[in-house]
């Protein structure tokens, strides 16, 4: 982390360009906008989208992904037109959503839905299929069928990697989060980078992005700390 | 009423698999019997068919040819009457000792929450576990996961035990004690037993049928009846009827 700011600072001395600021200016502004009350309040504004979207994604995708799983002509049918929306980038979406959606935050929650859904979706089928088949066999031997084989075992093998791969796509909603607050947003921390964009403040947009990563980092461990609670049994497994 | 003789009664069974469109037979016309409260091994090379023959009986891939009949049923599909207990991952790692021999009793024939209690503590104490019932899988050595594999099996009240190789993965003492186990427990269960062993002296020691796989496709080449099954608990100094069945079963596998 030390070496990157010194390498930034580095290149702005050297650039000496009022779009590059140097590590004092960043740092001069990183408190002000740090103790910054509206900070929080767009901030918030971006995780309720964020979540709504993201939540909405998980929701859909489980039930979805245990199908294709479990039932092979149910996969035919349904992932190829999910592999074909995967491939198109969610920017390609904006102005579709736009005309469909309005530009409110419909249109942000489901261009996050787009954005993850499409991927937790083949994410949780490799999720399940990693889980080794024998807890699967042993469990119908002692006569586990239908609905309670996937209540029962299914997914609480899968469980400690199910939420793993929430982990890491919440990376990804979060991103494109960014993407969807291009649209017309009169709130949310993506609004506010923007907003420094237009008036060429380059230090509070670095503090922003500042602020965006430390945020991201908080909500890996709650996640982290959050599976082991959820997995207590991964507490003592040398292999989670 | 259970039927005594040919409690279980493998008849012509052929067993296989697609490969590429291409049929590959792994069994072919498999005899086997075993009567009730009665061990048998089943031994041969390595990729001869032991397990895919115990997956065909616990109804866990599809029978070609030939029928498995269970207590005059025949078998259809996986149930409860055939417990499976596989080398690896037989104990689920999400629940604790206890918890893992309870989700067994609750598929059991009596599901009152007073008899499965009561099932779950019998088993904690006849494999062991009762000072280790609040412990993760993960917090046991291998022997112990076994033990935790086999009473979660015996907690769903099957007919029939099948062990996929148990102690393949243990150590030399481990194994010793687990073949005991095996022992003592069936002492006290009505359930027949298949085991598929790698280990001749093992299916010698403990077993009161062998039954040899082998060919390609596999099948039952030859039957041992073991006189005086379970006389010994030493694997290493075999009375000596059963040291000529293992030695019997040394010098057919050596030929093949």
């Amino acid at each position: 982390m030390i070496l990157v700011i010194a390498i930034w600072d580095g290149v702005a001395h050297i650039t000496n360009s009022p779009l590059m600021p140097t590590a004092r200016n960043i740092g001069k502004v990183l408190p002000k906008v740090i103790i910054n009350k509206d900070t929080y309040l767009h901030l918030i504004a971006s995780i309720i989208l964020v979540l709504k979207g993201f939540g909405l994604s998980i929701i859909i995708a489980l039930p979805t992904s245990i199908l294709c799983f479990r039932l092979k002509i149910y996969s035919r049918i349904v992932l190829p037109s999910h592999e074909f929306i995967r491939y198109i980038p969610v920017p390609a979406f904006v102005p579709l959503c736009a005309v469909l959606f309005g530009i409110g935050d419909l249109t942000k929650v489901i261009l996050i839905f787009i954005g993850t859904y499409f991927q937790l979706v083949f994410i949780f089928i490799s999720d399940f299929l990693t889980t080794p088949k024998e807890f699967e066999e042993s469990a119908r031997t002692l006569g586990l069928k239908g609905l309670k084989l996937i209540y029962k075992i299914t997914i609480p093998a899968s469980l400690s990697n199910l939420l793993n791969t929430v982990r890491i796509t919440f990376a990804w909603a979060w991103s494109y989060l960014l993407v969807a607050e291009v649209v017309n947003a009169t709130r949310g921390i993506g609004y506010l980078v923007i907003q420094s964009y237009r008036v060429l403040n380059m230090e509070r947009l670095v503090v922003l992005l500042i602020v965006i990563g430390i945020f991201g980092i908080l909500t890996d461990n709650i996640l982290k700390f959050a599976r082991i609670t959820i997995c207590p049994w991964l507490k003592n497994d040398k292999k989670k | 009423m259970t039927r005594k003789n040919n409690f279980l009664e493998i008849q012509d069974l052929s067993v296989g698999y697609y490969e590429e469109d291409e049929y590959v037979d792994v069994l072919s016309k498999v005899y086997l019997s075993c009567n009730v409260h009665e061990i048998v091994a089943i031994i041969g090379k390595s990729g001869s068919g032991k397990t895919t023959l115990l997956k065909a009986i616990a109804g866990l891939i599809p029978i070609r040819d030939g029928k498995v009949i269970l207590d005059g049923k025949l078998v259809i599909g996986s149930a409860r009457e055939r417990g499976l207990v596989f080398q690896e991952y037989c104990v689920f790692p999400w629940l604790t000792v206890r918890g893992n021999i309870e989700l067994g009793s609750k598929c059991g024939a009596d599901t009152r929450p007073e008899v499965v209690k009561d099932e779950v503590e019998r088993l904690l104490k006849s494999t062991g576990l009762l000072e280790h019932q609040y412990k993760w899988p993960s917090q046991l050595s291998g022997g112990m996961q076994q033990r935790v594999a086999i009473a979660r099996t015996l907690a769903a009240d099957p007919l029939l035990l099948l062990l996929d190789e148990p102690f393949g993965a243990l150590d030399a003492i481990t194994r010793l004690q687990m073949q005991e186990l095996i022992q003592s427990i069936f002492e006290e269960i009505k359930q027949g037993i298949l085991l598929v062993t790698h280990d001749i002296r093992e299916a010698a020691l403990i077993a009161d049928k062998v039954a040899l796989l082998s060919g390609s496709p596999a099948t039952t080449s030859k039957v041992w009846n073991v006189p005086n099954p379970r006389s010994s608990t030493n694997p290493l100094k075999l009375p000596p009827e059963q040291e000529r069945v293992a030695t019997e079963i040394f010098t057919l596998i050596k030929a093949e």
